[in-house]
């Protein structure tokens, strides 16, 4: 250790020479006032006095932060209880992709015009057929093309 | 004779009451009572971060917002250290978040020497050299130290200014700078190295 003062003898001299650096005459006493007017005259930010109140009442704290949770608790059970009711409310027995309304629908013809996006031509037509005792219309009916003989080996 | 190292011994008897009566009664905000503790301490908050930022604005904002903030917090202050390490550890804490913030500034505004340093036997030595590179004045002398300071890193710069400049005991330091003393003495070392390198011409 010694050894080392030593070597940095010069420097720690050096170093030394700082503390002749002085601020202005009268600085220091001027300082005081002038930091105790700050005091008087900056009022602590709104963080500030709520962090003084939780560290001197920490029963505070909990308290608040109870509150809180059960405010928060209460305004989610609350936010899905209105969802729910809403979803009830706003429920349309036509909305297509509904199960529900599907269960109900009588497949008669006239039920379906209700729905023009439902209704597919032929398939109406085809569906209350099945009611008659006319025959069913063949799906190949309208096919006009003629089979061709193909081979499917390679370089032919 | 240059001006007394602070006391490293927070214990030191002082004049007056002591530094926990003034706290106390501060707590119950009696300003008088803090107005004597910013007395106190104001010459060893501000040559700290004076020594730390080569810069009379910067330590005069800095000194002020230590001792308000202090002031602010100064309830929370249970004496499980010296207020005098306390408050250093603000000033500390302020100094070093103040580099954080304005990382690319940095700009001297020195004060003058004490007119008691052209006596100094130290600096008269330093200065007697013959060589060309000594044939210096006082305020060249001035800004060449303090650019070498400049050239260290806030804590290695922290720890020289706290232990060479101002006197601080190592297991002072640490407690202000929230580390053991092992690594305020491998800083210093450090620190000192790399002054030594920067201001070769200067030393013997």
């Amino acid at each position: 250790m010694n050894a080392e003062s030593d070597n940095f003898e010069a420097l720690r001299k050096l170093l030394a020479l700082k503390r002749y650096e002085q601020p202005p005459p009268g600085y220091f006493n001027q300082l005081p006032g002038r930091i105790l007017s700050r005091i008087e005259r900056e009022e602590p930010t709104f963080m500030e006095k709520l962090a003084r109140v939780f560290v001197f009442r920490p029963a505070m704290a909990y308290a608040l932060g109870l509150a809180f949770c059960g405010t928060f608790a209460a305004g989610l059970g609350y936010s899905l209880h209105l969802r729910t009711e809403q979803m009830a409310q706003q429920r349309n027995p036509l909305e297509p992709w509904d199960i529900g309304a599907f269960s109900n629908l009588n497949p008669s013809h006239e039920d379906s015009t209700q729905f023009p996006d439902l209704h597919v031509r032929g398939y109406d037509n085809f569906t209350s057929a099945t009611n008659d005792s006319a025959p069913k219309p063949s799906l190949f009916q309208s096919f006009e093309g003629r089979p061709a003989a193909v081979s499917y080996s390679f370089g032919h | 004779m240059p001006p007394p190292a602070i006391e490293t011994d927070p214990n030191d008897p002082k004049p007056g009451p002591e530094d926990f009566e003034l706290v106390q009664r501060a707590q119950r905000e009696d300003i008088r009572a803090y107005d004597e503790l910013i007395r106190r301490y104001q010459e060893r908050i501000y040559a700290t971060v004076y020594h730390m930022t080569s810069n009379h604005e910067d330590a005069n904002d800095l000194t002020q917002e230590t001792f308000i903030k202090a002031y602010r917090a100064l309830k929370l202050f249970k004496g499980d250290s010296s207020f005098y390490t306390w408050i250093y550890r603000i000033a500390v804490n302020k100094t070093i978040n103040f580099f954080k913030q304005r990382k690319n500034r940095m700009h001297m505004s020195l004060d003058d020497m004490d007119l008691n340093a052209e006596h100094d036997p130290d600096l008269l030595s330093l200065m007697s050299e013959k060589t060309p590179e000594r044939d210096l004045n006082l305020a060249e002398l001035q800004n060449k130290l303090n650019e070498a300071m400049q050239r260290l890193s806030e804590q290695h710069r922290m720890v020289v200014t706290l232990y060479d400049i101002q006197g601080v005991s190592h297991e002072e330091i640490g407690k202000m700078m929230n580390c053991n003393v092992g690594t305020v003495r491998s800083r210093l070392f450090y620190a000192r190295q790399q002054l030594q390198a920067y201001l070769s011409d200067y030393l013997e």
